[in-house]
């Protein structure tokens, strides 16, 4: 009974000086992470802007648009300089080759891509990975909602070695562009 | 309880046996998990390394400090909590400070508490050595996991995709072999550096 009784009590100190040293180390790290999570966002959605804004302070407001069932909840973000809006902006996330593959898209007043960023994927590396790559993502800069692959009659480059994975960028382009189109009248009239 | 008698020669020893006598990944072959997985580049493999060292010292030094007031019965759990501690610091740590290191290693940071590296040396070693062996021996066998997963990731970086931390190395025109950086060439580079290291402690006999 009395070994029985000290096992418990060092099992459960133990524990206990675990749960404050890690409530000490999460209190101290919280804000870097919230921080370092932020700027990240904040680059992905600079990524997507014309070229002339990436040195520029943006304004990034969320603007949730929930579909009717409201289990799918598409977010647009309003890229605003000196409150004039630069860009729309969507993530948009579609089947690729080795996993999902999401897409943040920006775009413009003329309704044409600005720019796009690969913000996360599980393709191959070395070949499908490669869909990150600036001269690969440059492309999309312009296009309008005819993009399509040059493979099937269009005039994006794909990676070599991984049309299925260029596809399915192209695929996100097409997506999140035809989104924010469908969506912009609500969006603009929202955002005064 | 029987006490090795404390210098600063067993110390050195201690250390440096983690290194090259008793490397856990090329001699001991332990915790073959993260090495096999994370060596796709040499920033991911050094990551890798330094939080692994991180958690052995501290583990080792924490479960040679209470050594003596556990019970024998209840030693795997507690030595679990203190190892499970130590791996989630590190991981907040890293995801405030390193966030790419942090999101490229992703689940292999928190599966370093069943590394068998850290649970192996904490049930072999901390829990019946003084604090400072316990330390250095962490230090030694955390440096020695960092040297190897360093080495079979920077080949693997090297061949697979002709960079080395990110940098363009090889001669124009070279074409990364991409199986190299895929699981085959993880077990490929592990098997000959293995070869290798198995080969040398033959020539130099038995005093390796």
């Amino acid at each position: 009974m009395d070994s029985a009784r000290k096992m418990l009590t060092v099992l459960i100190t133990t524990c206990l000086c675990a749960a404050v040293a890690l409530c000490l180390v999460f209190v101290m790290t919280k804000d870097d992470i919230e921080l370092k999570q932020r700027l990240k966002f904040v680059r992905a959605i600079k990524a997507v802007l014309p070229v002339e804004y990436l040195s520029k302070e943006v304004d990034i407001i969320n603007y949730p648009l929930c579909k009717e069932d409201c289990k799918v909840c598409n977010i647009i973000y309003i890229v605003k300089e000196k409150s004039k809006v630069v860009a729309l902006a969507t993530e948009v996330t579609v089947k690729g080759y080795g996993g999902r593959v999401s897409v943040i898209v920006g775009v413009g007043e003329d309704n044409k891509i600005t720019g796009l960023k690969v913000v996360q994927h599980s393709e191959t590396p070395g070949l499908g990975a490669n869909i990150i790559k600036d001269v690969f993502q440059r492309q999309f800069a312009g296009r309008d909602e005819t993009i399509k692959l040059k493979k099937d009659g269009g005039n994006i480059d794909h990676v070599t070695g991984a049309s299925v994975s260029s596809r399915a960028v192209v695929k996100c382009a097409k997506e999140g562009l035809g989104f924010i189109i469908k969506n912009r009248s609500i969006v603009n009239y929202n955002s005064g | 309880m029987h006490v090795a008698p404390f210098n600063i020669m067993t110390l050195f020893n201690e250390f440096f046996k983690g290194i090259v006598k008793e490397n856990p990944t090329f001699r001991l072959v332990l915790g073959i998990c993260p090495t096999l997985a994370v060596t796709t580049s040499l920033d991911n493999g050094l990551g890798m390394g330094v939080a692994t060292t991180f958690v052995l010292v501290f583990s080792n030094m924490f479960i040679s400090i209470v050594r003596n007031i556990v019970p024998k019965k209840v030693r795997i759990p507690i030595f679990i909590v203190i190892i499970s501690t130590f791996v989630t610091t590190v991981e907040l740590i890293m995801a405030a400070y390193v966030p790419d290191i942090h999101e490229a290693l992703g689940i292999f940071i928190p599966l370093i508490v069943v590394n068998c590296i850290i649970m192996g040396r904490a049930e072999a070693f901390a829990s019946k050595a003084q604090v400072l062996p316990a330390v250095a021996d962490g230090l030694g066998m955390g440096i020695g996991f960092t040297m190897a997963v360093s080495i079979i990731s920077g080949v693997r970086e090297i061949i697979g995709s002709g960079t080395i931390l990110g940098y363009e190395i090889m001669f124009s025109g070279y074409s990364p072999a991409v199986i190299m950086i895929l699981p085959p060439g993880a077990f490929i580079t592990m098997g000959l550096i293995l070869c290798f290291f198995k080969y040398m402690g033959n020539l130099l006999g038995r005093k390796v």
